[in-house]
């Protein structure tokens, strides 16, 4: 074993109850302490996530998030305090991690990711998790992930409905069939204005907890290997009705980046034009 | 006793419906059943239902609007996709939310 890598009796005692887990023990311990994630977005999923993971004992992580803290978002993103208003999000985020488990690497970028600089962020990353609040972003992590081969746990909000799914496009299943991009669930966006963003339709701050959790759990599972995860499903949370259901969705030979068709090669369709 | 869905000719499909859209009108529900021999007669009963919701579902062409996505027991399905009795429909839209 790497001496950089051994536990100090601290760090046992932290992790005991992961440590006895059959799944999990000591090895695979060890590879969340050795594993970088990237986190889009310290916002309603980012702030569970990134609490989880660094609970969870994951070495390094990498926040990416351009934002301030503000009072209406302490409803739901509990990472941050009262006193943070104001305060970078990276910066609050930082602090609460910290103070959770200081044996978690935080590296913050406070920026905006976008096509000029998200493969370079990536290419650090085990595992990417996006908890980013707009269709932009969605789709250019997405599409960076697939061209970085890199896991993505991808999760989103939507007043009382959540979705969680994982992305290993760069991988086959066992039969041999390309695993499935975002584009091969959602080939495109919804033109502005058809669904409406949470700060008009709102979102129930709970649910931002329970879908934050499953994406951690997710990128949990990605570092250490155990059951069977998101992988080709959809997770539908519907808290209206307190209904979980799952969509099985496949590989699609007509989409625009592991398809038979003309592929997407970089990320130049995401630039903006100032 | 209740029909064996797959036995029956006239059991429903159940159809998931995003919860965005269905609170567009009134009375809307996000899990509906509906007896539809494919996708198009499927619309079609949405559209009997809940006046104006085909337009918002499908274009001109006629066809499936392309952020809209259909998939019929885990395959993404066309308007000519057809429905077994008890299957399993989802239509669905991408959310964006954090």
């Amino acid at each position: 074993m790497d001496s950089a890598m051994a536990f100090s009796p601290d760090e046992i005692e932290r992790y005991a109850r992961h440590i006895v887990l059959h799944d999990v023990g000591g090895p695979g311990q060890q590879k969340l302490k050795a594993a970088t994630v990237l986190v889009v977005g310290a916002g309603g999923l980012g702030a569970p996530v990134l609490l989880y993971l660094a609970a969870a004992g994951v070495g390094r992580l990498i926040l990416v998030e351009d934002d301030v803290v503000s009072l209406s978002n302490l409803q739901r993103q509990v990472i941050h305090r009262t006193q943070d208003v104001g305060r970078p999000k990276t910066d609050s985020a930082g602090d609460a991690i910290g103070a959770l488990n200081p044996h978690v690497e935080l590296v913050t970028h406070a920026m905006r990711l976008d096509a000029g600089n998200a493969l370079d962020l990536i290419a650090d990353a085990d595992v990417v998790v996006d908890g980013s609040d707009n269709f932009a972003t969605r789709y250019l992590v997405s599409d960076a992930c697939v061209l970085a081969k890199k896991p993505l746990v991808t999760a989103a909000l939507g007043a009382f409905d959540a979705t969680v799914t994982t992305l290993r496009a760069h991988e086959t299943a066992p039969d041999g069939t390309p695993n499935p991009t975002y584009r091969c669930l959602f080939p495109e966006p919804p033109p502005a204005g058809t669904v409406p963003a949470c700060a008009e339709a709102g979102v129930l701050g709970a649910l931002a907890g329970i879908a934050g959790s499953l994406a951690a759990l997710e990128a949990i599972r990605a570092v250490v290997g155990f059951g069977e995860g998101l992988v080709g499903r959809l997770l539908m949370i519907d808290a209206r009705a307190m209904r979980f259901e799952t969509l099985s969705y496949g590989w699609d030979p007509d989409n625009p980046l592991t398809g038979t068709g003309d592929r997407i090669t970089d990320l130049s369709a995401h630039v903006r034009i100032p | 006793m209740p029909a064996d869905p797959q036995s029956s000719p006239r059991a429903p499909v159940r159809v998931r419906l995003p919860a965005h859209l269905v609170r567009l009108f009134p009375d809307g529900e996000t899990l509906v059943e509906v007896v539809a021999g494919d996708v198009r007669q499927l619309m079609d009963a949405l559209e009997a239902r809940w006046p104006g919701m085909r337009d918002r579902l499908c274009d001109e062409r006629p066809a499936i609007r392309r952020h809209i996505n259909v998939f019929v027991n885990g395959r993404r399905a066309r308007l000519d996709t057809p429905l077994v009795p008890g299957a399993d429909v989802f239509i669905l839209t991408a959310i964006s939310g954090g």
